[in-house]
Parts: C-alpha cells; structure tokens; sequence
C-alpha cells in the first residue's frame, strides 16, 4: 500500500469472517473501510453480528478469517494490548470502572501509556469540558454517583483520552433516554468536528446513524447487506431488509410531520 | 475468687503472646496460600473445585483433632508447629473461598472493559477485580482471623501456650475464673485483630493514607506485643537463674516438664518445677498436652520428664491387657519403656491413682451395692472419662461383672464427680486420689476379682534427661514421697478449696520435707 493511502485509511476490513463455537457464523466475508476523519456506521438488528465486527477490530475477539489493517498495519502482527491503547472504545453499557472517579476512568489509557501526571492532570479536565461536564464538579465523583448520560459522556472522554486516530462505539447511545441521546448525540458530532477522529459506531437504530454517518453498513445475519452514504440508503436502497429498517424512522417523521401540519 | 484472677493475670502475658504468635502466625501463612491460590482458581474451574473441596474437607475435621492429627503427622513434633500448621489449614478455606467468589463475582462487563482500555491481564486483575474483590476477600480473612483466633485456645493439648491453657487447666481444676477468662481474653483477641483488618479494608477503599498508616501502626503494635513477651521473660528467667549461682547440677540447663489436662497432673507438675529450679535447671512448661501426645513427646525428648500411671502405660504402650499384680506392672513397664523408648522410670511418687467405681452413699445403699459385682442387671448408667470406655480394663469389667446392660456416658472428667452426687449418673470411674471423692461422700466399690490394673504414678526421663544423672537425682527425693493420702489432700485444696496448683505443690512440697 502507498503511503497516502496509509495515511487515507485510517481502518481497512477485508473478507472478515468468525466463526463461534457451535456453529454460528457471526461475521461472514465483511469489509469496510473507513478514512481519517470518517464515521461508519454498522446498523442492523440484535445478534447480526455487529459487535462481533467491532471487537475484531481490536481484537477483544479473535478474527477467524480475513484482514483487517490499522493504519496500514495488520493488527494480528502487532500486540493486542498496545492496539486497543491506540483505539478508543466505548462499550455497550457504560462500562466504567465501579470504584474509580471519573478522572480516574478517564486517565487509564494515559496511565497505561505513561504519560506523566501533569500532563494526565491536563487532559482529564480538558476532556470533561469537551463532553460538558464541569470537571470541578465531576472530577472526583464516582459513577454510581452521576446519571446515565453523564456515565456515558465519561465513558466517551475515557475513549479519546489518549488522543486516539480511531474510536468504537459499540450502541453508545442506545441506553438513553429520547432526550438526553438527542443531546450527546449533538456533542458527539460537535467533539467529532473538533478533534477529527475516525468512528465505527454500531448501532440497531436506522435514525441515529443517518444523523451521524458518514457511511453506512447494514448487516443481516452476519452479512453486509448494503453500504452507502445515508442519502444512498435512503434514495436507493438495494434490499428489502434497507427499505424495512428505513421504514421506522421514516414513519415517526412522517408522523410528526403530519401533527405539526395539523396544528 | 481475686486470688485466681490475680494468678491468671501473672502469666497472661505469656499466654496471650503466644496466642498472639500462634495465630497472627497462622492467619498471614493462610493468607499467603489462599490468595495466590484463589487467584489462579477463580479462572481455572478444574483448580477451584478441588481446591475449594480440600479446604473444605479440613474445615470440617473438628479442630481439636486436626491439631492433634498433626503432631504425628509432623513426626511427633510438639508445640508451636503443629499448632501453626493445623491452625494455618484452618484459616485456608474463608480466603481461598471469598478470593474466588469475590474475584468471579466482578461484573464482566467491567473486566471486558479493563482488556478493551487495554490493560493486560496482569494490570486488569490488580487495578480492576481485585479492588472490586476486595470487601468479599476482606470478609474472608475476617471470618479467618475469628476462626483461627478462636481455634488456637486448642494449641495447649498439643503443647504449645495459648489463651487455651486457662481454659484447659481452668476446666480439669475446676477453676471458673480461669476458663472465664481465658474465654474473653481470646474473645477480645479476635475482635481486636478483625477491626484492625476491616479498618484496613475501609481504609483501602477510601484510599485513606491516614487511615491506613493507623491500622499498620496497630497491627505493628500487636506483632510486637506479640514478640516481646516471650523475649522479656526469656530474659528474666535467666536472670532468675543467675541468682541461683550457687546451686549444683543443673544450673542454666533447660529442663521441659509436661502434663496431662488434670489436677493431679498440674500439681506434679508444678513440683518438679520447684525441685529442678532449686537446682538451678531453667523450667520450661508444657500443660495439658494429650495423653499420647506427652508419651511421645517424652520418647521423643521433646519434653524431658512427667509422671505416668503403671496401668496407662500397660495398655497403651506395652498393650498389654493382662493383670500380673502391682509390683510387676511397674518392674515390666519400667524395663519395656527403657528398652523400647529409652525412657528412663525413676520408680513410683508413692501413690496410686486408679480407676474406682464411685457410687453417691445414697445411691449405693438404695442398690444395696459394695462391691461391682452387684451393679449387675441393675442397667446403671456409668460416667467416665471417654479414655476409659476404649481401654481393656472396661471390657475386662463388663464381662467379669457382668455390666453388659450398663450404659456408658463418656464425659469430661472434671463433670463426672458432680454427676453422680447429683443423680444424672449412677456410677463414676473416679480417680481414686480425687479430693472429691471424700469432699462429695463417694462410695468406692470393692474389685473383688482384681480387673482393674493398678496405677501407680511413676516418674518418667525422657532419653535425653535420662542421660544426665543431674536430672534423676534433683527427682530423685519425690520417689516413694508422697502417700495417697497427701495426694488426695493436695487434689481436695486445688478441686474443692480453689488453690492454684502451684499453692497446692507448695504445701505438698512442705509436706514431705523439701
Ligand atoms: N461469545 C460468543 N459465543 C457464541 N456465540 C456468540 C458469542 N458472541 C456472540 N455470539 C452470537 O453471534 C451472533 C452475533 O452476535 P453479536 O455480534 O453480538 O450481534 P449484535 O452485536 O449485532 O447483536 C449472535 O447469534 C450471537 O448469539
Ligand atoms: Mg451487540
């Protein structure tokens, strides 16, 4: 590969396969690419094998078959543990760690890094303005001690605490209520602007990735079905499975459209 | 009542330290087992099993036999080891058991959270699911710390001093104060060290320097406590024993005498003490240990001299179940004993101390009986001491007598004499120099057929003592110098006047012109 597409693909999945014990073809022959800056998202319904996509990528779950390069490297050569401190990870529930503040959740990876203090100190308060928490008031609480929005803003500040080109977000959103998903859902694409990471972000609901996405992959049965740009999806969809994961959105908007006419 | 509580005090701080020894000991050992080991078997199912199943399996042994088990399973040691050792199997199964529930426990969403920041499995198990563990394996060394807290009071049958030795010497002289006591020393004890260690937990969890450095200064207090006793009386003993310059023979040689858990015992105990220090030998103490612990202990020079009864060490050692008369009982066991053993016999105290069947005045005339042959098809109930009911001259008994519709009880012996004045049991197995005997109005009934052995108290050298004649002639003014009569008299001040042993001694000592 030549140096600028390196530097163009930040995330390159090819011909990813896996295979769990007892028969289950989870992820079959996917691909997808995603460039400095991009956001994928991978949607489809529970058990199509979107997580199991996200975690190869780490490697939290050995690929059975296929590429996948990181910034041009072949994460199976290098090691597991040094990849995941360079790719942020937002896990499905919060995931932070129960006994540590918040600053300590989000200073793990530079810790494992070892930065040096001060420059841990900077950067956990720098984060907790970015995801909008006051750090005074956050810094030292611990997470049983903030609300589910809040957890989760720290888990996205954990996320890019290491400066990280690329982040998975594994249904970061989806434990939210309405309101408060609508709100970080904003500030996701606002930090996004901000600090240019690459995202793969899975998720069951159609609306948040056409808001979010820059691509998108559909997944059915550990296969992708279609990828394409939102207006690709929404303008050409090429399955009927696309066509029906469009339709609930399609009809809440239509829905409200329609009271709004009323009025 | 003060007088005893003054007593107990004196050697509190021997007992205490090396309770305090014996235990604190134990728990880091366990501790130090049980961690590694929880570790490796919270993911590792074929180790935790078996792992669980073995502490599991030595928790259920009762403690007093673990503790025995292991004198001869470390080859007849006594003392401080096989204490430790037993004590140290003890502690094992709440930690092993709380470090690998608690560790399994950790919600694994968290500890996928900790490989996905990137923390190797190393850096997940120390930052992440220990601290998460923490209180359950905190719970664990507590609920170890009252365990083995509560089970060293059984390091005293095995030899080795703890808060057991009130209660042990306390129970057999009938000494409440002592057992009392020595009760709420070790209970005090165990709640001390277990919020010393949950301070440390809170401490811990709060991330409490102050806190921490708190509970570390009174856990170092306590290791001290627990060291500096024994150093400070290793001192003053043998500055005592300076001041003896001028006695002969022993002067500064080591000499450990031993005792069986009984009154009698005590006492005999405490004058062989007082004869060997007017030598000048440094007197070290071994009371209460078990009945074949203190043989063995004795064969193996682990302590060097105890008195013995000629109709024990006829069945136990020589088994023998046969009745030759009283005088070739003591000639075959001393020539057998120093054959086998090298166990040198210095002859008989003087009085014998058998087996008597003792029945209450009243309930004697009410059957009529004075002798054993006449509780024949009377169905009596019999107390005993739970050695007699195992040894030949019970089986002897019963078939000469006829006893076989008689029901044994087994209890502890001090119990017995109160038992039968009261009419829970019809007959005892006294020991015929009990002071309660003529304190209670006991009958004893005759043996007109000679089953039961005689038992003469005989004075026993262990090889090594035995190869000193220093030792055997600093003994030697006890042989034949005590009647059955000043031997019961001496039981009656300990059992019923509420003496210490040693005040007992001390007269007895009078007595026979020492
Ligand atoms: N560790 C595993 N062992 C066996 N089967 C698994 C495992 N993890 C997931 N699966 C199965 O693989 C399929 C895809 O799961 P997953 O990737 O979690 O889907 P999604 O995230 O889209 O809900 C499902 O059928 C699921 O049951
Ligand atoms: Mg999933």
């Amino acid at each position: 590969m030549s140096p600028a597409a390196i530097a163009h693909h930040v995330l390159r999945v090819e011909g990813l396969s896996k295979h769990y014990p007892g028969g289950i073809l989870a992820a079959d022959n996917v691909g997808l690419t995603a460039a400095a800056g991009e956001l994928i998202a991978i949607v489809g319904e529970s058990g199509s094998g979107k997580t199991t996509t996200l975690k190869a990528i780490n490697r939290l779950i050995e690929p059975g078959a296929g590429t996948i390069l990181f910034q041009g490297r072949d994460v199976m050569s290098l090691d597991a543990h040094d990849l995941r401190r360079e790719i942020g990870w937002v896990m499905q529930g919060d995931g932070l760690f129960p006994h540590l503040t918040a600053a300590q959740n989000i200073a793990v990876t530079p810790r494992l890094l070892k930065w040096t203090p001060a420059r841990i100190a900077a950067r956990v308060d720098e984060l907790l303005e970015l995801v909008r928490l006051d750090p005074a008031d956050f810094r030292d609480r611990l997470p049983h001690l903030m609300s589910g929005g809040q957890r989760q803003r720290i888990a996205i500040a954990r996320a890019l605490a290491a400066e990280p080109p690329l982040l998975l977000l594994d249904e970061a959103f989806s434990a939210l209520d309405p309101v408060t998903r609508a709100g970080l859902q904003e500030d996701f694409v606002a930090l996004r602007k901000r600090l240019q990471f690459a995202a793969v972000l899975v998720t069951h609901d159609m609306a948040e990735a056409l808001l979010l996405a820059n691509r998108i992959l559909v997944m059915k049965d550990g296969r992708v079905v279609q990828t394409g740009t939102p207006s690709d999806l929404v303008n050409r969809p090429g399955d009927p499975y696309v066509t029906e994961l469009l339709a609930a959105p399609a009809k809440q908007a239509r829905a409200v459209a329609a009271l709004e006419q009323a009025q | 009542m003060s007088d005893q509580l003054a007593e107990a005090f004196t050697v509190l701080p021997q007992y205490l330290s090396g309770h305090m020894r014996l235990s604190m000991a134990a728990i880091i050992c366990a501790i130090l087992i049980s961690l590694p080991l929880g570790i490796l078997a919270a993911q590792r199912q074929w180790l935790a099993g078996p792992a669980l199943g073995v502490a599991g399996t030595l928790q259920t042994i009762p403690g007093l036999a673990l503790l025995a088990l292991m004198v001869p399973v470390l080859g007849g040691t006594i003392g401080f080891a096989p204490a430790f050792v037993a004590l140290t199997l003890y502690g094992i199964l709440p930690v092993l058991r709380n470090t690998i529930v608690g560790l399994q426990g950790v919600d694994p969403v968290v500890r996928e959270a900790a490989r996905g920041v990137g923390m190797t499995a190393r850096q997940s198990l120390i930052e992440v699911e220990l601290p998460l563990a923490l209180p359950t394996i905190v719970a664990g060394i507590r609920t170890a710390v009252v365990w083995v807290v509560g089970a060293a009071v059984l390091a005293t049958p095995v030899g080795a001093a703890s808060l057991g030795n009130y209660i042990f010497a306390g129970l057999q002289t009938r000494n409440w104060t002592a057992v009392l006591f020595g009760c709420v020393a070790s209970a005090l004890l165990a709640i001390l060290l277990d919020q010393i260690v949950r301070s440390y937990e809170i401490a811990a969890r709060r991330r409490n320097r102050v806190m921490a450095g708190l509970s570390t200064l009174a856990g170092l207090v306590l290791i001290g406590a627990a060291l500096a006793p024994g150093l400070l009386g290793n001192a003053a003993r043998t500055s005592s024993a300076g001041d003896m310059a001028d006695a002969i023979g022993l002067e500064g040689r080591v000499v450990v005498v031993g005792a069986k858990p009984f009154t009698e015992q005590f006492i005999l105990a405490e004058l062989f003490q007082r004869v060997l220090e007017a030598e000048g030998a440094l007197v070290r103490r071994r009371d209460g240990l078990g009945s074949t612990v203190v043989f063995d202990a004795l064969a193996d020079s682990e302590i060097g001299v105890y008195a013995d009864y000629s109709g024990t060490l006829w069945a136990n050692v020589l088994r023998r179940t046969d009745n030759p008369g009283r005088h070739r009982i003591i000639a075959e066991t001393s020539a057998a004993l120093l054959n086998d053993y090298g166990i040198l016999s210095l002859g008989s105290l003087g009085f014998e101390n058998a087996y008597g069947f003792a029945m209450s005045r009243a309930g004697a005339d009410r059957l009529g009986v004075t002798s054993i042959a006449g509780l024949a098809g009377e169905g009596v109930i019999i107390g005993a001491d739970s050695e007699f009911f195992v040894r030949p001259e019970w089986t002897g008994t019963r078939e000469a007598y006829g006893l076989q519709d008689a029901t044994p009880r087994p209890m502890d012996s001090t119990f017995m004499y109160g038992a039968v004045r009261d009419g829970q049991v019809d007959v005892i197995t006294a020991y015929t120099t009990d002071g309660r005997i003529a304190a209670y109005d006991l009958v004893i009934l005759d043996d007109p057929r000679g089953i039961l052995p005689p038992y003469d108290a005989m004075i026993l050298l262990s090889p090594e003592a035995a190869a000193d004649d220093a030792v055997a002639a600093a003994l030697a003014p006890l042989v034949n110098a005590i009647t059955p009569d000043l031997m019961r008299e001496a039981n009656r001040r300990v059992d019923i006047d509420g003496q210490t042993p040693e005040q007992a001694a001390a007269w007895l000592w009078g007595e026979i012109g020492g």
